[in-house]
């Protein structure tokens, strides 16, 4: 993964490997001890990152595995055994234990483990620099604390985020090894590693693309000398210190400090999964994660493009080895089972890093041509793709073609003024503005993706990023048994309540501080239990002497073909185009004498 | 840029040295400005204005387009919220997000003047517009002031800037200015009004104080020039107005007087441009309009935006300043801003006692840059002149505070910078810090004093405020002993700064209170006086309460709302995501079915007999006022109201006699011990004797009815919940539904056809078609392939306004119901126009001319030629003869039989009966051919009285009746007499589904045709 000494000077001297590091070093030797611009726009990023990963955390009701990993956690922490022995991740059940017994279980905590991981994440790249340039390093921050895979996934307590970081650190680690031979880089590799394998199935993804690459390498050895490096590599990293550190993180992370030895069991149970996912069979598309991975994040799709032209056009080494990352991501999914959108981010962390590149070659080869004339073509080209917008949403809003047609007619303006000022201005300078559209453009569309997805419309099935969600209205229901209980058991959730089984893990979730709730098995309720919580029935097998309400639980958007505008509401407006249906439960209230 | 270049910027040091204390507290004040900009933006009830603002801005970013409204101020705040909606969708929140972030932006820009005001002055310029009342209120509420004030301000930095080191790019960011603040208000005339007669005065002293000076070498000329002449033309509704013509007059004589007034002033601004430097001008004016065009244009795409915005917006305000809307006092901000902003206003006058008595200078030895740049008069001249215009400008509004105090807080900002520019350890050593508690608190004590009344009398009460008093005395004597101890070691000029350091200190803690309150407890009651027609925060309740029960009903926003024109607002925000939602105006014209009916007090009685027993009643606040009453003094108001009709000499008595009763009536309050108490209440509670928020003199109120049986389904809501065991009425449809796939369908891909409405079939099989939204007729062959089509938009013969109806005569002649332009129009089989008749007209009685049409929606034609046409609007049934005479018609509002309400859809039986779709009463209607009435029959559909869901109807091949039920996405067959055979369809696109299918056909060989409108389709079904 070394980079190739001969790359172009016409990028940043800094991505040229070691002697860009030493520069980079040098460099920063200049400045040494003070707060730099560049600190401060990292610490800003961060903060407002944080910031954006922690408000409102606990809006949305737990998905399935989100709530499996809670229960298990919780459950531990009252003494008994999780409901389903192996369907919790590890180290998130581990974080859990600890803040449920320092503060209180709730959905917010639950989530605060990826939020705070999502969050160091965006500083990673500032430890890259010299591999992604200055420019490249804090895009890349910008990708990891606002794109929507990278935000979403930040507040989901699914361990998505925490592999994809783990898989980051171990990445990088080994590349510092190679870079400057220093062990004890490997070291932290390993550590990482450990605890990746207790943090989520996405792992073995790098993990065996890790050693199938490695492999090939092997066997297919070039004549520079890249067998030796593989062998020195190997020698260097199984040494009995790595794999000791190795193991020790698996183990106490997976056993939770030995409390939890089942934990182990869980931690194994990981890779199953991931090779059970590889060949289970669902209801989505082969083309599924591809369509994720256009829909929200095309800016970071098209950087990694011109990064991906950029290196292997310079023969950059570590290019291919992230291209045929990305292919791998894609043959896991397209070939494969690895189509749900939680498997998204092992696709994208190689695509953020050639993003990087491909933004800092741009930056390198564009810049320096800008000046103020560039800027008012720039303010020109805006109010004309303004112009475009406008027309496109008119017609997303009448279906009248002649506005898409106004649209098209902006465009092809704007494109041939573009072409004239090729012409006339010359290349850099253009070339810079049509970029700068573009991105803007790209820019609006992955900022929309990311507010919805976080706080608007991170429980609607017709976000891709989401499959098959609990329903927004568990909160009502909370509200309403919370209300109800206060009214007629006189007390704080004192109410006598049954579910069915089949609810789980919802309903022993957010019933888990109800005294008198309990699961049992439809029809095995209590005489006269004040609330029935069960499934959607037929009216014959309605309780008699109950009310009920209809609340949905999980909801999913069955295949349907949207039409142009239809798609276009979807991507600008977020609108509900498209039926979702909607698993439902019934909650049954006795009806008292006197309201008969 | 060269890398080198790059790395220096990102390398940066950002503190260098020793961290400066003044950054870190200003880093400190901007992280509060952030907090109480951004913090809870959205559980406020929208106002009024804000509600239109929001609106507008939505439609903008989902394609309902914008047109700039003089009425509504100036284009940037809809784009850019528009820009802020397309960035993080629409919300309550995100509305208001546009203005905080410019709050946030005015706080932090008196960094840019740290020349002029110096470190202390910038870090007391920016904890007084952080803390002011004005300024964080208004910069969380969607209106163009916060954004104006930003644009003025930016021009005095770039004019100071300008003037301080006359480089090219000030003048252009001058020229940005200029041209962003027209776009964002008109009080942007007033304020470059005051700065341009600033700079011209201050131009004339410096020209006759330095004789020798060339005009060009003056920076200042050059402003002169630049803004003037971008200004000028838009000031030309004044020339407009001087030579007789209204700059709001848009008959094409108005528009070519106007514009060539416009073109005449530009001409004239351009010559002495060119006079003045022609490169420069030339990029200041580009600069200028290359922001004005775009914005006030939409993005092009409202060209009249250009006329609106040059000519339209200063002449829509100066017909404004007549009418005085609000009828607010002159002495209103008199009364407003020592409520407010008593801290900037205090501090202004020091400034300009500081400023008179010792003259101006900066932080950081700037004397020549206040030699050069007249920053303090400036500010001086800008804040009384503000008050000065905008007390005798028509309009008073609380919003306006916000263009006065912004001078104000620089001016104390600067003035508070001096007086804390001095050695602060020695103070420290003579222990004067503990005068910036004591004297805080001895002026409280004295304040004590004046509120308790000693022996007054020997009740308990009485004794024990004797007692108070006394206390009081003997700690206000204690602490007249302690501040004269330190004010003795003090120099004299000492002594005064620390004394007014710390009244800035009290002021600043009682301004923030101010602020808090006005911000987060009483943002939209109305005992606070920056609020004004404000929305309840019932308002914001009743909203949340609607979109939970939708959600809870229907899995989305698809419930129906019903509103009046009475509580539209704020309310047409808060449905806008309802597709349901329904606008009657002042009385619909049927029962409702809608499940929340929200109804103002001027149309609840006319409504409530509509509603029946069939809903619920809540009642909530909807708008309201601060109370005005105890300072707009009506003895006051007559006076002043009596000046209009005066000569000179009449008003200038009329005014001593103003000015004379004013101070009569303070000095009432100051003697009169419970006025000066309800006064205190008032001021610093905002509490009144004779109203509380309950029962609030100035409110609006609205009703909401809710249907019953939404109740019962939805019993966790109120109290209504004791009806929830009651059985709810269902569908008596459901059980004869059947799933029936048509055979095929045509007319997709969707742009071939849009909406089509009806349909019809000629003898050869051809069926023609109303592509109503693409306003022509399209015809296919039996099997959909596409023979022809004519017709285009227009109102000229053989075109189209969204025509409805179509029908093919005997002799193949082609009727179309030409639904928008009133009339029918008769084609040969080919699209050649025959023949054409009909204009808007409402009729009362239905035998009324019958040329007179309102918007015909369906047609057919008997086997005699006889025409019968359903003139919807006009509620009625007209037959025609061959030749287009009137020969008979049926009809007239109301439920009684051949009485109607929207008919709709007709067809004719193979004996010549007459089916008519009575939509609204929701049933069908049959008369002979004579149009006398025959039978009904109720129909349990077509309840929704959208102008989508218009029903058509159909006789099959063996006698039985069809009918569309759009919005319920199935069609109903029934016998000949009305007989429920069975219904089918569903929402969606494949071949068993439909979307809002509308006109309806049966051909020769046993097929039905429904025209799936929605799906912009023809589904074909074989009759059963």
């Amino acid at each position: 993964m070394t980079v190739d000494s001969n790359e172009s000077r016409t990028c940043s001297p800094l991505s040229s490997g070691a002697v860009g590091l030493e520069k980079g070093r040098a460099r920063q030797g200049l400045v040494a001890g003070k707060l730099t611009v560049e600190i401060t726009l990292y610490g800003i990023i961060t903060l407002a990152a944080l910031v954006a990963r922690l408000a409102a955390l606990g809006c949305w009701p737990l998905m399935e595995g989100e709530a499996h990993t809670a229960l298990a956690a919780w459950r531990a922490l009252q003494g008994m055994s999780p409901v389903q022995a192996f369907e919790y991740i590890p180290l998130l059940h581990n974080a859990n234990l600890a803040l449920f017994a320092l503060t209180k279980a709730s959905d917010a905590a639950v989530r605060l483990l990826p939020a705070f991981t999502g969050a160091a994440l965006v500083l990673l790249p500032y430890f890259c620099r010299d591999v992604l340039g200055r420019q490249g390093s804090l895009l890349a921050s910008l990708l990891f604390a606002f794109a929507p895979t990278w935000i979403f996934f930040s507040r989901t307590a699914e361990g998505t985020i925490l592999t994809a970081a783990l898989s980051a650190i171990v990445l990088f680690s080994i590349h510092r090894y190679l870079q400057v031979s220093d062990t004890s880089r490997l070291g932290w590799a390993f550590a990482a590693l450990g605890l990746a394998l207790t943090a989520g199935p996405g792992i073995y993804t790098f993990l065996v693309y890790g050693l199938l690459y490695g492999g090939i390498w092997w066997l297919l050895p070039g004549d520079d000398g890249s067998r030796e490096r593989m062998r020195d590599l190997f020698q260097g990293a199984f040494t009995r210190r790595n794999i000791s550190i190795l193991a020790g993180a698996f183990f106490l992370s997976g056993s939770a400090f030995l409390i939890n030895p089942g934990g182990i069991g869980a931690s194994i149970n990981l890779g199953g999964w991931w090779v059970q996912a590889l060949f289970s069979l669902n209801d989505l598309t082969p083309l599924t994660l591809v369509k994720v991975l256009l829909t929200y994040e095309l800016l970071t799709v098209a950087f990694a493009l011109v990064g991906v032209v950029w290196g292997l056009r310079r023969k950059v080494r570590f290019i291919p080895f992230l291209a045929l990352w990305v292919a791998w991501g894609l043959l896991l999914s397209v070939a494969l089972g690895h189509r749900e959108p939680h498997w998204l981010p092992h696709l994208l962390l190689p695509l953020v890093i050639l993003a990087a590149r491909g933004f800092q070659c741009l930056w390198d080869h564009l810049i320096p041509g800008v000046g103020w004339i560039e800027g008012a073509a720039f303010w020109m080209a805006v109010a004309l793709t303004a112009f475009g917008f406008l027309e496109l949403f008119a017609f997303t809003h009448t279906a009248q073609g002649r506005y898409l047609l106004y649209a098209v007619g902006g465009w092809v303006v704007l494109l041939v003024g573009w072409g004239v000022s090729w012409l006339w201005l010359g290349r850099r300078g253009t070339l810079a503005v049509g970029i700068g559209i573009l991105m803007l453009c790209m820019a609006v569309v992955t900022v929309r993706a990311s507010t919805a997805l976080v706080y608007q419309t991170g429980r609607d099935a017709r976000e891709g990023m989401v499959h098959r969600p609990v329903s927004m209205q568990l909160r009502a229901l909370e509200r309403f048994l919370l209300d109800f209980s206060n009214r007629r058991a006189e007390g704080l959730r004192a109410v006598d309540v049954d579910y069915e089984e089949s609810l789980d893990p919802w309903m022993s979730w957010y019933l888990r501080d109800y005294p008198n709730a309990r699961a049992v098995p439809f029809g095995d309720a209590r005489r006269g239990t004040t609330v029935l919580i069960t499934e959607e029935r037929p009216k014959e097998e309605w309780p008699g002497g109950y009310v009920g309400q209809r609340f949905y639980l999980r909801e999913r958007l069955p295949a349907q073909t949207l039409s142009l505008r239809q798609f276009l509401r979807r991507l600008f407006y977020r609108d509900a185009v498209g039926i979702v249906e909607a698993k439902c439960i019934h909650v049954w209230v006795r009806i008292e004498a006197g309201e008969q | 840029m060269s890398e080198e270049k790059e790395f220096a910027f990102l390398d940066r040091p950002v503190i260098q040295g020793r961290i400066a204390w003044w950054k870190v507290l200003y880093v400190l004040l901007v992280l509060f400005v952030i907090f109480t900009r951004l913090w809870a933006l959205s559980p406020r009830g929208y106002s009024h204005d804000e509600s239109i603002h929001a609106w507008e801005s939505w439609k903008l970013v989902t394609g309902q387009g914008y047109s700039h409204n003089p009425t509504y101020h100036g284009p940037f705040l809809y784009h850019f919220t528009a820009f802020i909606f397309a960035l993080f969708g629409h919300n309550d929140y995100t509305a208001r997000l546009s203005p905080a972030l410019f709050g946030i932006a005015l706080t932090v820009m008196p960094l840019l003047l740290k020349k002029w005001l110096g470190k202390k002055g910038v870090l007391a310029a920016t904890f007084l517009m952080a803390i002011s009342p004005v300024m964080m209120h208004r910069s969380r509420f969607l209106r163009h002031d916060v954004y104006a004030a930003v644009f003025n301000l930016l021009l005095f930095i770039a004019i100071l800037r300008y003037l301080d080191q006359r480089k090219d790019k000030d003048l252009y960011l001058a020229a940005a200015a200029v041209s962003l603040g027209f776009c964002a208000k008109e009080t942007t005339f007033i304020t470059y009004f005051i700065f341009g007669t600033f700079l011209a005065l201050f131009f004339l002293y410096r020209w006759l104080r330095d004789r020798t000076c060339l005009w060009r070498d003056m920076p200042v000329f050059d402003l002169v020039v630049v803004i003037g002449t971008l200004l000028l033309p838009l000031a030309s509704p004044f020339p407009i107005k001087m030579l007789g013509g209204d700059p709001l007059d848009y008959t094409q004589q108005g528009v070519l007087f106007s514009g060539g007034m416009f073109l005449v002033v530009l001409g004239i601004s351009v010559a002495i441009g060119f006079w003045w430097d022609w490169r420069r001008w030339l990029i200041c004016a580009g600069i200028f309009y290359g922001i004005f065009v775009p914005l006030f244009t939409t993005m092009f795409t409202n060209g009249q935006g250009f006329a609106t915005g040059t000519v339209g917006q200063l002449g829509y305000w100066l017909s404004q300043h007549g009418v005085r809307r609000g009828d607010q006092p002159p002495y209103y901000y008199f009364v407003l801003m020592p409520m407010y902003e008593f801290l900037p206003l205090l501090g202004s006058v020091g400034g300009a006692i500081c400023f008179f008595s010792k003259g101006s200078t900066g932080d950081e030895g700037a004397e020549g840059a206040a030699e050069r740049t007249p920053f303090v008069p400036m500010l001086l001249y800008w804040g009384v002149l503000a008050f000065v215009i905008y007390s005798w400008a028509g309009e008073k509004m609380p919003w306006l505070t916000m263009h006065l105090a912004l001078p104000l807080q620089l001016l104390a900002g600067w003035a508070i910078g001096q007086l804390f520019d001095t050695d602060w350890r020695k103070l420290k050593e003579k222990g004067a810090l503990w005068l910036l508690l004591l004297v805080p608190l001895f002026i409280y004590v004295i304040l004590r004093l004046l509120a308790l009344t000693p022996s007054a009398g020997t009740t308990k009460q009485e004794l024990s405020e004797t007692m108070a008093w006394l206390t009081s005395l003997l700690i206000g004597l204690g602490l007249v002993v302690a501040i004269s101890r330190i004010m003795y070691r003090l120099r004299h000029s000492q002594r005064w700064r620390i004394v007014l350091v710390s009244l800035v200190v009290l002021l600043s803690m009682l301004t923030l209170r101010f602020a808090w309150m006005a911000s987060f407890i009483n943002a939209d009651l109305a005992t606070e006086f920056l609020v004004y027609a404000q929305g309840s925060p019932d308002v914001a309740l009743v909203a949340q309460e609607i979109e939970e029960m939708s959600r809870r009903l229907t899995g989305g926003l698809h419930m129906k709302v019903a509103y009046d024109d009475d509580a539209s607002w704020p309310f047409v925000w808060y449905l806008r995501n309802f597709e349901n939602a329904q606008f009657y105006g002042k009385k619909p014209d049927a029962p409702f079915d809608a499940e929340v009916v929200l109804v103002g007090p001027p149309n609840e009685s006319a409504v409530k007999p509509l509603l029946g027993n069939n809903y619920y009643r809540r009642q909530y606040r909807l708008i309201w006022w601060p109370n005005q009453d105890w300072y707009m003094d009506p003895e006051l108001r007559s006076i002043r109201e009596g000046m209009q009709d005066k000569g000179p000499m009449g008003r200038l008595s009329d005014s001593f006699l103003y000015m004379g009763k004013m101070l009569q009536k303070v000095w009432r309050v100051v003697g009169d011990r419970s006025a000066r108490q309800s006064l205190r209440d008032v001021f610093f509670y905002r509490k009144y004797e004779e109203a509380s928020l309950t029962e609030w003199p100035h409110v609006h109120k609205f009703a909401m009815y809710v249907r019953r049986d939404v109740v019962q389904q939805l019993w966790d809501y109120g109290p209504e919940a004791l009806t929830a065991a009651e059985p709810l009425p269902e569908d008596e449809y459901v059980e004869k539904w059947e799933q029936i796939r048509a055979d095929s369908a045509f007319g997709e891909p969707s742009w071939q056809l849009n909406k089509p409405k009806d349909l019809a079939v000629d003898a050869e099989g051809n069926v023609y078609v109303t592509d109503a939204h693409n306003h022509r007729i399209q015809v296919f062959d039996g099997n959909g392939q596409f023979l022809r089509e004519w017709g285009t938009e227009g109102d000229q013969p053989g075109q189209f306004k969204e025509p409805w109806g179509v029908t093919v005569g005997p002799e193949g002649d082609v009727y179309v119901a030409d639904t928008w332009n009133h009339r029918i129009q008769v084609f040969d089989g080919q699209g050649e126009l025959e023949r054409i008749w009909g204009t808007f007209g409402e009729v009362s009685d239905p035998m009324d001319a019958g040329d007179l049409l309102y918007g015909p929606r369906d047609l057919v034609v008997d086997e005699e030629g006889y025409l019968y046409i359903s003139d919807t609007g006009n509620k009625r049934v007209v037959k025609y003869d061959p030749e287009g005479n009137m020969v008979k018609a049926v009809g007239g509002a109301g439920d009684k039989e051949g009485q109607m309400q929207e008919p709709v859809g007709l067809a004719l039986s193979p004996e010549g009966d007459l089916y008519v779709a009575d939509t609204w009463n929701q049933r069908i209607q049959v008369f002979d051919s004579d149009l006398n009435f025959s039978h009904s029959w109720a129909i349990h559909a077509w309840v929704d009285m959208s102008v989508v869901n218009k029903p058509y109807l159909a006789v099959g091949t063996g006698g039985n009746v069809y009918a569309t039920d759009p919005e319920d996405h199935r069609i109903i067959a029934f016998d000949s007499q009305g007989q429920l055979l069975r219904v089918w369809g569903q929402e969606g696109s494949d071949l068993a589904s439909m979307n809002l299918p509308t006109g309806i056909t049966a051909d020769m060989s046993g097929h039905l045709l429904v025209s799936d409108s929605g799906n912009g389709r023809v589904l074909v079904f074989e009759e059963r």
